[in-house]
């Protein structure tokens, strides 16, 4: 699928987050968010990117748009190196690489129809004006299943689904190459979820584009991903092909996410995580995940793992080798 | 004969050996400036002592407010009941119609021989007062426990919902904690009276993954210490396997099926039962899969639910009567019940 250059490729991406401390206090350790992060996504390709609140899944995505300013590494998106932008040509370039939230609202202004809220990126980022414009958010609106009348409508007058599908069109407004979709589906009911799943499924397929898609949930993201990234504590624990990834995963910790999806095993088969994910301003020494791992041995607190090739485009970080999961 | 009637009226509810609670008819209407909502609209349901019942539903289906009705926890919302019954076991074998009880009694009920538990925990704890203090204030009320003794039992019940380090949790603030963490000192402090009913509403909905196992395993293991039956309020139809016995399932203020979780869940016999399972993503999903199945259209306004069967203008197999004649729940066999003129005909 990406045996051309990558649309995206990031490299040892890191996010610190200061936490308190200043001037008479003393410096507080910073919330290690994300730490050294190195990933690509092919033009066309679904990259699934999964973990536990706290693993630094949606800081991730943020800091390949740059939404964020990163505390280390760097990314480029089609061969520009987004930190050498100026604050004008990032806005601009902004219209190659888009991001869809768990909340539509965040990204919809309340004040604006959606007529507006379309016109806007379409004159701002593709130069159409009047009915050009008008006819390009009208197709729009017809991609994610809405309708034309239906554009003279504030976003509260939908229902949650309709609303995404809104946010959906305007993130497409702009003719991106690429789209950073946090949780979209995450506060849908099931049977709106599953539209929406289908329809940034088919819209992905029609337009090429490259999709980071981050969600707590492992089975929608098995759907829809073409490879899989596990995340633990701002860390690569596993990035794997994604039918390689859910049928034999190689960390413990994705054999952890996998049996806790309800219904994929008996209860009694399980591997039950104890406790929960640790501070981010405290991780553990060596591997941070084996402060809850059931295999970990004593050199999993010295050594800290690298992410190594296990099978082709499968890799893993963990420095047992003799397990079998 | 209208003095035998009136006496007929008041007579509590009867319940059948072995059971705790039976819900009969129950209406519950919430009355607003744009309408009557009719959130729960003719629901009857059952529960044998030490059972899990699961209630599953998309937002909107009336399944929270089939729960808030019986612990009677509507007083400060416009919702009224309008008809109904609900018959409840209590621990000293006595049987009552918790929707005809005063208040100062329900008061006494509550958390004594039923406990709710919520999705934000947040919402139940008070933030003013630490984990020990709650723990052990209901304790005292509700056991007569003086302030010693209250204290040993909440550290033994912080231990039993498996908190590490409970000597320090103890004095620990609701906000110090986790949400995992805090959905334990929720569990622990429903559990501090020993209740026969435990209605959970969506308990794990904002957890993690590895988090929602061990809270499931947690709540599985209570219950059979305790005895406790278990209404398990969730919208994560693959959840209900996995805690419960029976499920009942609503959809626009009404349950639609009901039945023992293996046969609902293997062999669906409403549609919507049906429609639900197949816009799940699924594990065992075949690899050239044409994606997932939504069910058409959207949820009917619950303020002008439609004529018929509430499903039929999303039903794929939906006829002309199925507008006009609103089915009844009709028994398929002795334990499972569907509200589908249809039933006979379709194999889904």
């Amino acid at each position: 699928m990406s045996a051309a250059a990558p649309l995206v490729e990031a490299r040892g991406l890191t996010k610190h987050f200061p936490t308190g401390g200043g001037f008479l206090s003393r410096a507080k350790p910073p919330v290690r968010a994300v730490e050294g992060v190195d990933l690509t996504v092919g033009a066309g390709e679904v990259l699934g990117v999964v973990g536990e609140s706290g693993s630094g899944k949606s800081t991730l995505g943020r800091l390949v748009l740059r939404l964020l300013e990163a505390s280390g590494g760097e990314v480029s998106v089609d061969g520009t190196d987004l930190a050498t932008l100026s604050a004008g040509e990032l806005r601009a370039f902004r219209r190659h690489m888009q991001m869809i939230f768990q909340d539509p609202f965040a990204s919809l202004n309340a004040r604006m129809t959606v007529r507006e809220a379309l016109l806007e990126p379409i004159t701002l980022h593709r130069g159409a004006k009047g009915r050009e414009a008008e006819a390009m958010a009208v197709e729009l609106m017809r991609s994610v299943g809405l309708t034309a009348e239906q554009m003279k409508r504030y976003p509260r007058a939908f229902s949650g689904g309709q609303r995404q599908r809104v946010a959906i069109a305007r993130a497409l407004a702009s003719a991106p190459r690429f789209i950073v979709a946090d949780e979209p589906v995450s506060a849908l009911d099931v049977s709106v979820q599953a539209e929406v799943v289908n329809l940034l499924q088919s819209l992905q397929r029609d337009l090429g584009l490259s999709l980071m898609f981050i969600s707590h949930d492992l089975s929608v993201v098995e759907i829809i991903s073409d490879r899989v990234m596990v995340l633990y504590l701002g860390r690569v624990m596993e990035i794997a092909p994604t039918e390689a990834l859910y049928r034999a995963p190689a960390h413990p910790y994705t054999a952890a996410l996998l049996q806790a999806i309800p219904g994929a095993r008996s209860p009694g088969d399980r591997m039950i995580l104890k406790g929960e994910i640790p501070s981010p301003t405290a991780p553990p020494s060596g591997c941070v995940f084996r402060t809850r791992c059931p295999f970990a041995i004593d050199d999993c607190a010295s050594t800290v793992p690298t992410l190594d090739e296990i099978a082709p485009g499968h890799q893993k970080a963990c420095i047992r080798d003799d397990l079998s999961l | 004969m209208a003095r035998s009637e009136t006496l007929l009226a008041e007579r509590p509810p009867a319940l059948e050996p072995g059971r705790v609670l039976a819900v009969r008819d129950l209406q519950t209407f919430f009355f607003t400036e744009a309408g009557v909502v009719k959130a729960v609209n003719g629901v009857t349901l059952g529960l044998a002592e030490g059972e899990t019942l699961a209630i599953v539903g998309e937002s909107g289906s009336g399944k929270s407010v089939t729960g808030l009705t019986v612990m009677r926890l509507l007083a400060r919302t416009s919702g009224r009941v309008v008809g109904g019954s609900v018959a409840f076991r209590s621990r000293d074998g006595e049987t009552l119609d918790l929707l005809a009880l005063p208040e100062a009694q329900m008061q006494r009920l509550r958390g004594r021989d039923i406990a709710m538990i919520f999705q934000d925990p947040m919402s139940s704890l008070n933030p003013m007062f630490t984990v020990g203090e709650q723990i052990a204030e209901s304790i005292r009320i509700h056991k007569g426990r003086d302030r010693r003794a209250a204290r040993q039992e909440a550290l033994s019940l912080l231990r039993e919902v498996g908190i590490s380090d409970p000597e320090a949790r103890i004095r620990a603030y609701p906000h110090q904690l986790s949400g995992g963490m805090r959905q334990r000192v929720m569990i622990a402090l429903a559990l501090a009276c020993g209740p026969r009913l435990l209605i959970a509403d969506e308990p794990t909905t904002a957890l993690d993954v590895t988090i929602q196992a061990q809270i499931i395993a947690l709540l599985k293991d209570v219950q059979q210490r305790h005895r406790m039956a278990m209404i398990f309020i969730t919208h994560d139809l693959k959840l209900v396997g996995e805690v419960a016995d029976r499920v009942a399932v609503m959809y626009a203020s009404q349950v639609v099926e009901e039945g023992p979780v293996a046969d609902v869940l293997a062999a669906p016999r409403h549609p919507y039962t049906r429609a639900l399972l197949d816009c799940i993503p699924r594990r065992d999903y075949d690899a050239d899969h044409t994606g997932l199945k939504p069910i058409p259209g959207l949820l009917p306004s619950p303020l002008d639910p439609p004529e018929g069967c509430r499903f039929h203008a999303r039903c794929t197999f939906a006829e002309p009567r199925c507008a006009a004649v609103e089915p009844a729940l009709e028994a398929v066999d002795a334990a499972h019940d569907v509200r589908c003129l249809r039933w006979r005909e379709l194999s889904l």
